[in-house]
């Protein structure tokens, strides 16, 4: 009897994998698109815009009308195609009515195509990104960047590899407009899996944002460097008790202090994404690569835990503050943080301050010397997704999505005369509506350089605005990316480690231990193999500077 | 050779296929769970592979390569293994433990209270901290054990300056199992509710009878009487022992390294290792790893049990 | 039956009731602490903490007025929560207690083995790719209102507890409703089930906390705003503000309004509201000496 349960145990047990085999072969039944390999049309008529001679070329393209920027070029532009769009973020209130007017006047007409928008909640994405490429639903394109599992996903096959010609061909405007160099930086080694932004700011440009009410009040001195920064915020805790506010009410849900602390000693991201940082000093060639330092490891970063530990013991924030998840920019909108330590956000911060008539504040550069390169064009991309069914056609949306200034505005901000305005200027104001359609809360990764700028911006987001440019640094570097899949296990825990203590050094909980536990801290990430991760980044850099 | 109206089985008196239409009814009451367990969870199960694979979309779960235990390398490499499994399996031991004890002793004295607002009402309080999310209990702590918390300002008044419970690295590990068990009381005493509700009266009224008073009652008819439940609950939990409570540990936790020195698990590990760039196959690894444990562990345990009374056994 | 107390029993009661009372107020604290911050203003949070008195200068419903900012979608996803819950509950708590009853049956010869067939699933999983996978693919969950049930319905957890309280019950009532001439699924529906009360009762309760509570299920497999349930809703905008943070520091872009900590508080009263009414209602099945009797009679 024993031995037929078996039987029995094992027959149900084949019947369920078997059953599962067929689930998942459909499941994974992802062929490269073979597509791209047919070769394109023949284009019979004049590939010249189109003069309305238009009937001739009627049989193979009425679907799509003359005007239309593809017209003529040889796309296959026949049938109707639905292409999905996966982007992060909340869909805005009035979404419906601006992809309505995106299909009705730009789509549909000109590329014979609709667009159909799904948003990734900022509480799922974590959870559902790698699903959705997975092959759970229809996807066609899908916003990547550096920080939202680019890497990652290439390497698993998840986004279609573009080489040169098929950008060249299905993405021909975009390449027109876009600067080399983003394509660079989009790269993982050689091999190009998403098409970047067209523009890229200096949302990594960290500033301070004080409270001059209080600077004026209290006769502190105003935080121009480092070092003056700091004697302002220790002489802001020294009357907390009387002002009722925290001198920089930080905690464990941003790092407020490293950023700036870097850019004061002129330091820069090395690569996007890793912890390896370089001193310009303001040039623009290639560095040696004895000038790359690990953070975490170096002494610079021992300089930076001991001065924490001493503002802290200052009580410039509170003990307690590494517990505290709370949103911090929450502290200074509502007037209990005398400064903010972040980018053009900070500003926005403070923005919030004044208009709640809590204080006013000022905006401050504790490095003004430096020269800085602007983000990376990886921070916002859009990758093809290996899964979908229509991947040169998706490329063709996304191309107009991107080169077309009215589309790409209507998408960005919704419809013109309803959400928002040009003035006599060409800047850009809200109108009544603006508030169903914020500007670019989910565009991102279409932005354009000739975006209009908001009409009535704050003179002190300007005046940084322009210090920042006037001091850009077109950094050769830039184009070099990390490809991190060779270190991958050693890198996970070097991650948890830092991950681990990060917070306890920048908000100085060690006090008089900080050098102890620095000590320990890099004995840690020496034994988990960060040697193989820097070696690794060292290769590869020298394989790039040999190339350029 | 066949027996009476059924093709399977053995010839025999009993034989199997006469089980089967004796028990038909029984087997038909049982078909629609094992289906579902079935599908669901066996069906799927084979994922557990993804542990040993490097997995592609373009492959799927079945045609990825294999690749030995390159997953687990990195648990290996971090030389916190053991003490992430050390820290699971006592802090759950400790919850476990303590979680019967408060959750059998609040039963026990619910069900011999007689006043039946007092129950309601009280009963619904105990279950009011369950509803409450680890993310709001962490700001609830920080408002009231921190240092500008409502418990730092009193005791400020008895002389003690800046208390905040998240100093107190040492004895922070009781303060993991006191908030536990005030999350965790309400919910679980239900069950053992439930089971004394369903004993037998005539016990109790043979004790009465025989001048037992209300402890010699509850230390002889009462928990002897649940110890039954007492296992079941108890072999439950272990089956999980290695496993821990992420949203707890993560949110009071958090990022404080001095207070993860003692309180940091396996499962907020791999958070942190995985978190900037995820790797399915690292994150199987890490739950391959809890699974074998745990099963190992049940078995065992459940097999000690089996010698006590065979009738307390999960299985 | 007891005519006077003995004195260890009104020891025993007076203790009872001051364990009781302690934790009882303990578990309530907090909870009130989060009410009365749900109705303060936000920037007095910010500054002064959580208080226990609520002054009329600090008072603030725009907690509550920001959740209930669209109604509609509020009301609508009370309601496909209640439906799920309901019928969920209904179902798994009948498909729980017939197997556990089954499984507790000692004339029942593969229970052991049938049972470590549920309990291995406990042990190992594949992980949530192959199962979403095959949900989303082969099922097509997505977007359906059954993925909110189906998930939740059947729990081994659940069936063991079932199995140990139907061991409590004697094998003698089945024994004699056979020698009525009852068949088995009768006798577990007239029978059985309704001397298992308590164990009806803490099996509905738990399975309809479990469908009350998930959110999980309804971001994994529905993508439109109108079919989410209540916890999915409170648990986006309470969640979303992790994420943000955590975005906003690593790469400086411009994003929306992070929520504030009044609405962390408020979601947490709107979503515990009316299931913890549920409890009390229950309370009645888990007084002493339901089974009296039932095998006598």
């Amino acid at each position: 009897m024993k031995n037929k349960w078996k039987k029995k145990l094992s027959v149900l047990l084949a019947a369920a994998m078997t059953a599962g085999l067929c689930a998942c072969a459909s499941g994974s039944d992802s062929s490269p698109d073979s597509a791209s390999q047919k070769a394109p049309q023949e284009d019979s008529a004049p590939s010249q815009e189109a003069e309305g001679t238009g009937q001739e070329a009627q049989g193979a393209q009425e679907s799509v009308s003359a005007d239309s920027p593809y017209y003529g070029k040889g796309y296959d532009l026949e049938e109707r195609v639905n292409v999905v769009l996966y982007v992060l973020g909340d869909a805005p209130a009035d979404m419906e009515k601006v992809l309505e007017e995106a299909n009705s006047k730009y789509l549909i007409p000109n590329l014979n195509s609709t667009l159909e928008i799904k948003f990734l909640n900022w509480s799922d994405y974590q959870t559902k990104y790698s699903l959705v490429l997975a092959g759970g639903e229809d996807v066609d394109l899908i916003y990547t960047a550096s920080w939202c599992y680019y890497n990652e996903e290439a390497a698993k096959g998840a986004f279609k590899e573009m080489d040169m010609d098929f950008v060249q061909k299905y993405l021909p405007y975009t390449y027109e407009q876009q600067l080399d160099v983003s394509w660079d930086q989009a790269k993982i080694g050689d091999k190009l899996y998403a098409v970047p932004k067209g523009n890229a700011s200096f949302s990594n440009y960290d500033f301070i944002v004080a409270r001059k009410d209080l600077i004026d009040k209290y006769q502190l001195p105003e935080p121009n460097d480092w070092e003056s920064f700091k004697e302002f915020l220790t002489g802001l805790a020294k009357v907390q008790v009387e002002s009722g506010v925290v001198a920089m009410n930080t905690n464990a849900n941003r790092n407020q202090t490293l950023e700036p602390y870097l850019q004061a000693k002129g330091y820069d991201y090395f690569t996007e994404g890793f912890d390896y940082f370089y001193n310009a000093q303001n040039r623009e060639e290639l560095p040696a690569w004895d000038s790359v330092v690990y953070l975490y490891t170096s002494d610079l970063y021992l300089d930076y835990a001991k001065e924490m530990a001493q503002l802290a013991k200052a009580g410039v924030w509170s003990k307690d503050a590494i517990n505290d998840t709370n949103d911090a920019t929450a502290y200074f909108e509502n007037g209990t943080s005398g400064c903010i330590g972040w980018n053009f956000s900070a500003i926005d911060a403070g923005e919030k301050l004044e208009t709640a008539q809590l204080g006013t504040f000022a905006v401050y550069d504790v490095s003004p010397d430096i020269h800085m390169a602007r983000s990376r064009y990886n921070g916002d991309m859009i990758a093809i997704a290996t899964n979908s069914k229509h991947p040169e056609r998706a490329a063709l949306v996304l191309d107009y999505m991107k080169s077309d200034v009215d589309l790409n505005r209507t998408l960005l901000g919704g419809i013109r005369g309803e959400h928002w305005d040009l003035n006599e200027q060409g800047q850009r104001v809200a109108l009544d509506a603006a508030e169903n359609y914020s500007w670019n809360s989910w565009a991102w990764a279409l932005n354009r350089a000739d975006e209009p700028v908001m009409a009535g911006t704050d003179e002190r987001k300007l005046a940084i605005s322009e210090s920042i440019d006037s001091r850009e640094l077109f950094a050769q570097v830039a184009g070099f990316t990390f490809d991190s899949s060779v270190v991958a296990t050693e890198l996970s825990v070097v991650n948890s480690i830092v991950d681990e203590y990060e917070y306890s050094f920048s908000l100085g909980i060690y006090g008089d231990d900080t050098e102890t536990k620095f000590g320990e801290f890099k004995a840690k990430l020496e034994a988990a193999g960060l040697d193989k991760v820097t070696e690794a980044m060292k290769t590869q850099y020298e394989a790039f500077a040999a190339e350029h | 050779m066949k027996t009476n109206g059924s093709g399977k089985g053995k010839k025999g008196k009993y034989g199997f296929g006469r089980q089967i239409r004796k028990n038909r009814t029984l087997i038909a009451m049982l078909l629609p769970a094992l289906l579902y367990v079935v599908v669901f969870s066996y069906i799927p199960m084979f994922g557990v592979t993804i542990a040993f694979k490097d997995y592609n979309y373009n492959d799927g779960v079945l045609r990825s390569p294999w690749c030995g235990l390159q997953n687990f390398e990195y648990l290996k490499i971090s030389g916190k293994l053991l003490d992430l499994t050390k820290n699971t399996l006592l802090y759950n031991l400790a919850f476990i433990v303590f979680g019967i004890l408060f959750e059998v002793g609040f039963a026990l004295m619910l069900s011999e209270i007689t006043g039946r607002v007092f129950k309601k009402v009280s009963q619904a309080f105990l279950f009011l901290p369950y509803f409450i999310s680890w993310v709001v209990v962490s700001t609830v702590m920080l408002n009231i054990f921190g240092q500008n918390g409502v418990l730092s300002n009193i005791l400020s008044h008895f002389g003690i300056e800046d208390f905040s419970i998240y100093h107190q690295v040492r004895q922070w590990p009781l303060v993991m199992v006191a908030v536990r068990l005030w999350k965790q009381t309400g919910y679980g005493t239900v069950v053992y509710l439930a089971a004394i509700a369903g004993l037998s009266q005539e016990m109790f009224e043979a004790a009465a009878i025989d001048g037992a008073n209300i402890w010699q009652k509850i230390r002889f008819v009462t928990i002897p009487s649940l110890k039954p439940t007492i296992f079941i609950m108890f072999l439950l939990s272990v089956g999980n022992i290695f496993r821990g409570d992420f949203g707890m540990f993560y949110q009071i936790v958090g990022n404080n390294q001095l207070l993860l020195e003692t309180s940091d698990v396996i499962d907020t590990f791999v958070y942190r290792s995985l978190i900037t760039s995820p790797n399915i196959g690292m994150s199987a690894a890490a739950g391959f790893y809890q699974s074998v444990l745990c099963f190992v562990t049940i078995v065992s345990v459940n097999w000690i049990v089996k010698k006590i009374d065979p009738e307390y056994t999960l299985f | 039956m007891r005519v006077k107390k003995g004195r260890d029993e009104v020891v025993f009661l007076a203790l009872s009731y001051v364990l009781v009372t302690l934790f009882a107020f303990f578990c309530l604290l907090p909870f009130y602490l989060i009410v009365v911050g749900s109705f303060t203003r936000e920037s007095v949070i910010l500054t002064q903490g959580y208080s226990f008195f609520l002054t009329a200068k600090n008072f603030s419903a725009e907690a509550y007025r920001m959740a209930f900012k669209s109604p509609d979608t509020i009301v609508k996803a009370y309601g496909i929560t209640l439906f799920v819950t309901v019928v969920g509950t209904l179902t798994a708590v009948f498909l729980s207690a017939m197997t556990g009853y089954v499984l507790a049956r000692p004339d029942f010869p593969w229970r052991n083995k049938v049972s470590f067939f549920f309990f291995f699933t406990t042990l190992f999983s594949g992980g949530l790719v192959p199962w979403y996978l095959m949900c989303s693919k082969f099922f097509k969950f997505n977007n359906h209102i059954y993925s909110l049930i189906l998930p939740c319905l059947f729990s081994v957890w659940n069936m063991i507890i079932a199995k140990s309280f139907m061991k409590g019950i004697p094998f003698e009532m089945t024994e004699a409703a056979k020698v009525d001439g009852a068949g088995d699924f009768y006798t577990f529906r007239k029978i059985i089930l309704p001397t298992a009360k308590p164990l009806v009762a803490t099996l509905g309760l738990f399975t309809a906390l479990t469908y009350w509570n998930d959110w999980y299920n309804c971001m994994l497999f529905m993508s439109t705003g109108g079919t989410w349930n209540l916890q999915y809703t409170l648990q986006n905008i309470l969640n979303s503000s992790e994420a943000l943070k955590r975005i906003a520091s690593m790469t400086g872009m411009q994003v929306g309004q992070v929520p504030t900590e009044g609405l962390k508080l408020s979601m947490t009263v709107i979503a515990t509201g009316p299931i913890i009414l549920l409890y009390p209602f229950l309370q009645k099945y888990f007084v002493k000496g339901m089974t009296i009797g039932a095998v006598k009679g």
